[in-house]
């Protein structure tokens, strides 16, 4: 007689659960993965091409290139977050459910950020490396973008939350973030060129740092507000 | 008419001041405008509604 | 006192008694504004720095400022809609958003023909207080076109009052912003440490302008409102009544 393992569904299976669906779901559509990624190198391909090539200016550039470009792609893999739940009606689903729904939302921004702001990340020294970004500096561009997807990706959701079902909820949904997102592009932008110039980070850090404890705190429970809101 | 000059900074002293009465008439007559706009509209709906009893 | 909360809480009140308070908010603020201008323009004392110019800031100030009240009685109302589902406080949120939208553009547009002659430019894109009012302006502008994106009203007013909450954190962001961050905007005349550093003849044509664009905007508010809530209780029978009184000729 085989002694079955059962227990009933703790909280951290609710949210491992959903980030599982999430990366299965996007293994089998690898599409919604690249396609930011592919975005997000053309973006910053665009600044050279338009504004010229030379060495002084790409360096200049090359942090406010790269942050504008992940955040732009960030906004286009947002514009999906909820979409495919919604239009399958598991995001009803997700709703009912017994987890705590901020939980699952926390779930839902993990998921994105593990298959957008990382692939950014991820990539971004090969964008760097064409700016011509010296070695120290691209470790700092990292960190940044690290910290930025990551706010991103939670306040994000709030957004997505909130026009998820709408008609061209796509472009209101980057009005509603930039505002959002503005500060962070600001400090990240801002820390890798003062790394450039050779200056201290330290405190662009740890307001990235501090912007992302403050999402990751109160972002989950917008969104599970927000998706309320707009299921009724 | 020296004190209408305000210094050499007249156009941007006046300019501001115009913008800012333009802004506060505009607000006034858009949100009586569209007061007056959603009298008609209910009127004209709550006269179909009544004559098609 | 509270029975005529809660009578003010009640649509057909609040339209009846807004109707009567709207013309004295107008006529207080007006008389306010025009006697801080008058004082403000030819009475204040002149600057040692700017000499006339800096006479921008009796509409320069009172504007931002409003523009960050009108977001708190916005997000204050619908935060008080979201939690006690009171109608009247969505549509007071309503109300105050478009009239915000403006006061901040009037600031911004006032600020940058003021940062031209003292600052050198007409924008500064690093600077943090410039930088957050504009951003304020977006939030604004989110909020209108998320309310005017859902059809169902209740949704909008719960939807809008999640964003409005959310964006609330950028009001201490912009007042504070001069002390945070170095900034060309100077730091905080009137809520700081110490009391107000500024001249007080000039101060006080100041305050008479702050009082007058707060009345008027209460005035126009107030106004919007009663817009909003005859069209939110266009079903009701008391609308009924006051749009078309029985016995008018169909």
């Amino acid at each position: 007689m085989t002694r079955q393992h059962r227990h009933l569904p703790g909280l951290l299976d609710g949210f491992g659960a959903i980030i599982r669906r999430d990366l299965l779901l996007a293994w089998k559509r690898p599409g919604d993965v690249l396609n930011p990624l592919f975005f997000f190198a053309m973006v910053a391909s665009l600044f050279p091409l338009a504004v010229g090539p030379s060495p002084a200016q790409l360096i200049l550039n090359g942090p406010g290139v790269v942050w504008v470009a992940a955040l732009l792609a960030t906004l286009l893999s947002l514009n999906s977050l909820f979409s495919s739940d919604f239009e399958d009606g598991s995001l009803d689903q997700i709703i009912l459910s017994p987890q705590p729904l901020p939980l699952l939302a926390l779930g839902k921004a993990a998921a994105h950020w593990l298959l957008s702001g990382l692939p950014l990340v991820l990539v971004s020294p090969l964008i760097a490396m064409t700016y011509r970004m010296p070695g120290a500096v691209v470790g700092v561009m990292m960190l940044s973008l690290a910290l930025g997807t990551i706010s991103l990706s939670l306040l994000g959701s709030i957004g997505a939350a909130l026009t998820v079902g709408l008609n061209r909820g796509n472009a209101l949904l980057s009005l509603l973030i930039l505002p959002l997102a503005m500060p962070i592009l600001i400090f990240g932008a801002r820390t890798v060129s003062l790394a450039a110039a050779g200056d201290a980070v330290a405190a662009g850090i740890y307001f990235l740092a501090a912007y992302c404890m403050l999402a990751l705190t109160l972002a989950p429970f917008a969104t599970a507000a927000a998706l309320r809101i707009s299921n009724e | 008419m020296e004190i209408f000059m305000m210094g050499k900074y007249s156009a941007h002293v006046w300019s501001s001041f115009g913008i800012t009465a333009l802004v506060l008439i505009i607000c006034v007559l858009q949100a009586r405008h569209r007061h007056r706009h959603v009298l008609s509209e209910l009127k004209t709906r709550i006269k179909a509604m009544e004559s098609e009893q | 006192m509270w029975s005529f909360l809660h009578k003010m809480a009640s649509p057909p009140h609040f339209y009846g008694l807004s109707a009567k308070m709207i013309p004295w908010f107008y006529a207080a603020g007006l008389a306010a504004i025009i006697y801080g201008t008058i004082v403000g323009l030819f009475y204040a004392p002149v600057d040692e720095e700017m000499s006339d110019g800096y006479r921008i800031i009796y509409v320069h100030v009172p504007a931002a400022y409003l523009s960050m009240s009108a977001y708190i009685v916005m997000a204050v109302a619908a935060g008080i809609g979201l939690i006690w589902r009171m109608k009247l406080a969505h549509a007071v949120a309503a109300g105050a958003a478009p009239l915000g939208a403006w006061f901040t553009l009037l600031a911004l547009l006032t600020g940058s023909i003021w940062g031209r002659p003292m600052w050198g430019t007409w924008w500064e894109w690093g600077d943090p207080r410039l930088t957050s009012e504009l951003l304020m302006l977006f939030l604004y502008f989110g909020y209108m076109a998320l309310r005017a994106a859902i059809d169902d009203t209740v949704k909008a007013d719960k939807a809008s009052a999640v964003l409005a909450l959310v964006g609330a954190v950028n009001i201490p962001i912009i007042h504070f912003s001069v002390e945070w961050w170095t900034s060309l905007h100077q730091g905080p005349t009137l809520l700081k440490e110490g009391g107000p550093g500024i001249h007080p003849d000039m101060l006080y044509p100041l305050l008479i302008m702050i009082l007058g664009f707060t009345l008027f905007f209460g005035a126009l508010l107030l106004t919007r409102v009663r817009t909003e809530v005859l069209y939110r209780e266009r079903r009701t029978k008391w609308v009924r009544d006051l749009v078309m009184p029985a016995g008018t000729p169909a």
